[in-house]
C-alpha cells in the first residue's frame, strides 16, 4: 500500500473517530449535563466534516501525483 | 544505493575494490510488487499491529475483569490530548505534502513540510510531557494501579515511536539537498516509507485517544 492510498486510510479511520467522539460527547452531555462533554464533542463534530471536505480534496489532489 | 565494499583481496600491490548494486531500492520487484524499503516497513509495521494490538487486549482484559475502573474522561487532561490529536492529524499531512511535493520535484517545499512535520512531533513530546509532569506532581504513578499502569505504558511507547519518527524526519531534512540531488528517487522513497511509519504512529494515537482518555 502505498502512502496515497493509506493517507486516504488514515483520513476515513479519522473521520470515523471524530464522528464517534463527537456522538460520545452529545451522550455525555444528555446524560450527564457535562458541557465539557459537549463542547468536545461539537469541537469533534467540527472535525469530522473538516476531514470530510478534506478527504474528498485530497483524494483528487493525490491522483494527479505520479 | 550502490554500496562500496570492502577491498576483497589485493593483486600485485593493487587492491580490487568492487561496488555491490543492491537491487530494488527503487523500482518495485516483480514478485512482491514493491520495492524492497515498502516491504521493510509494512513487516515492521506488522510487527507493531501485533505489539499493540497485545497492549490493548490487556488494557480490555484487565478493564472487564476490575470491579472498578476510573473514566479516563474525569482523571486525565483531555484538552491536552486533544490539541495533541489535532496535531497529530496535522503532521499526517504534512508529511503527505513534503511526498507529494517531492514527487512534483519541489525540494524546498518538501522540506519545509518535513519541517512542521518535525515541529508537530516536538509539539507533542511538550505537551506529553507536561501531563506526565502534572500527573507525578498529583502523585500518580504507573504503580499507582491498573488505570494509571495502562495509561503510562500505553502512551509512553507511543511517545517512544513519536520520538523514533522525529529522529528519522531529522535525519531526513539533514541530508535532503545531497541525498535528492544524488539519488532523488531513493529519498523520495524514504520519505515515503517513514509517512507509512508515521500514518501508523498516528492511527494508534487515534485509537489510543478514545480508549484511555475518554472511555
Amino acid at each position: 500500500m502505498s502512502l496515497k492510498v493509506f493517507h486516504i486510510v488514515f483520513v476515513i479511520v479519522t473521520t470515523i473517530l471524530s464522528l464517534f467522539v463527537a456522538l460520545w460527547g452529545i451522550r455525555e452531555f444528555a446524560q450527564q449535563k457535562s458541557t465539557g462533554g459537549l463542547a468536545l464533542g461539537l469541537v469533534f463534530l467540527a472535525a469530522a466534516i473538516a476531514l470530510m471536505v478534506y478527504g474528498k480534496r485530497v483524494y483528487a489532489k493525490l491522483k494527479e501525483i505520479p | 544505493m550502490t554500496a562500496h565494499a570492502e577491498p576483497l583481496h589485493a593483486v600485485g600491490g593493487h587492491e580490487e575494490h568492487h561496488e555491490i548494486e543492491i537491487p530494488y531500492t527503487v523500482h518495485a520487484r516483480p514478485d512482491t510488487g514493491v520495492y524492497n524499503g515498502k516491504l521493510g516497513i509494512w513487516l515492521f509495521l506488522a510487527s507493531e499491529v501485533m505489539l499493540f494490538g497485545a497492549l490493548f487486549s490487556t488494557l480490555i482484559l484487565l478493564r472487564t475483569s476490575a470491579p472498578t475502573w476510573p473514566r479516563g474522561f474525569e482523571e486525565l487532561n483531555i484538552p491536552l490530548a486533544t490539541i495533541n490529536t489535532f496535531n497529530l492529524i496535522a503532521s499526517s499531512v504534512t508529511v503527505v505534502m513534503a511526498w507529494a511535493n517531492l514527487r512534483l520535484g519541489k525540494l524546498k517545499r518538501a522540506k519545509l513540510f518535513l519541517g512542521i512535520t518535525l515541529l508537530c512531533g516536538f509539539i507533542f513530546m511538550g505537551i506529553k510531557a507536561v501531563e506526565y509532569g502534572t500527573k507525578f506532581q498529583h502523585h500518580h504513578y504507573p504503580s499507582t494501579n491498573n488505570f494509571f499502569a495502562t495509561y503510562f505504558v500505553m502512551t509512553g511507547l507511543h511517545g517512544l515511536h513519536v520520538l523514533g519518527g522525529m529522529v528519522v524526519f531529522t535525519y531526513l531534512l539533514l541530508t535532503a539537498d545531497k541525498w535528492y540531488e544524488k539519488h532523488r528517487d531513493q529519498y523520495t522513497n524514504r520519505v515515503e516509507i517513514t509517512g507509512l511509519y508515521w500514518h501508523f504512529v498516528d492511527l494508534v494515537w487515534i485509537f489510543l485517544f478514545p480508549t484511555l482518555y475518554l472511555l
